[in-house]
């Protein structure tokens, strides 16, 4: 399990919607945004459900991210 | 399976992978469009028995989306990735191999698993995860490393 591998498996979870894999990924997101302010909170974007992202330069701001919910 | 069948089942899935990418929706349904016509174009030459439609199709989106990104001059995660034609990582991108990496991943302490979603799902860099995650940059490797080790082992 290469580096390469599990970050394409990981996109590939973008694309197929395994359950199982999406629901440890919407935990995740919902101990992430626990960490938050009140201010910075805002809607979890359960695995499933697209949302829309800015065309970004790399390593900028991912929609996606429960980090960057705004 | 037919091409109709094929267009059902996967149309919202390869919007579901082409829209949170892209800004303007005009450019994801074009794109959308652009990798069902190459789904058409293509479909009586692929051979369902040998290969998975789900990866094909999910192969000629995410080649489509680096294609629209180079095009675009626009960086992104994939804008680094080569096109290819047949995908290295066919054999490994089904359903069976994702629920053993969401096994192997719940056999991980929290912390562990957390963090290898955030870089390898959500791509952040192992400096930002750090911060949020209250660690030392240097620990946040080592506990990167550690979760890899892992994951090799459970997943071998």
């Amino acid at each position: 399990m290469t580096e390469k591998v599990l970050k394409r498996l990981f996109d590939y979870q973008r694309f197929a919607r395994n359950q199982r894999l999406g629901a440890l990924i919407d935990e995740t997101s919902s101990r992430q945004v626990s960490s938050l302010s009140d201010s910075e909170l805002s809607y979890v974007n359960a695995a499933g459900v697209p949302e829309m992202m800015n065309l970004r330069p790399k390593g900028s701001v991912d929609r996606e991210d429960p980090w960057n919910q705004t | 399976m037919t091409y109709e069948q094929v267009y059902q089942n996967y149309s919202k899935k390869v919007m579901s992978y082409i829209r949170p990418r892209i800004n303007n929706p005009s450019d994801a349904e074009d794109l959308h469009s652009a990798v069902f016509t190459k789904v058409y174009e293509k479909f009586s030459s692929f051979d369902q028995t040998k290969a998975s439609v789900s990866t094909w199709v999910y192969t000629i989106a995410r080649n489509t989306l680096i294609d629209f990104f180079r095009t675009r001059k626009v960086m992104d995660e994939l804008g680094d990735e080569d096109i290819v034609e047949e995908d290295a990582f066919q054999g490994i991108l089904n359903e069976e191999t994702l629920n053993e990496l969401a096994s192997a991943l719940e056999k991980l302490p929290e912390r562990e698993r957390d963090l290898i979603i955030l870089h390898y799902y959500h791509n952040r860099q192992l400096k930002e995860i750090a911060v949020k995650m209250h660690m030392s940059y240097s620990n946040c490797k080592l506990v990167h490393n550690k979760a890899l080790m892992k994951l090799r082992q459970y997943l071998t």
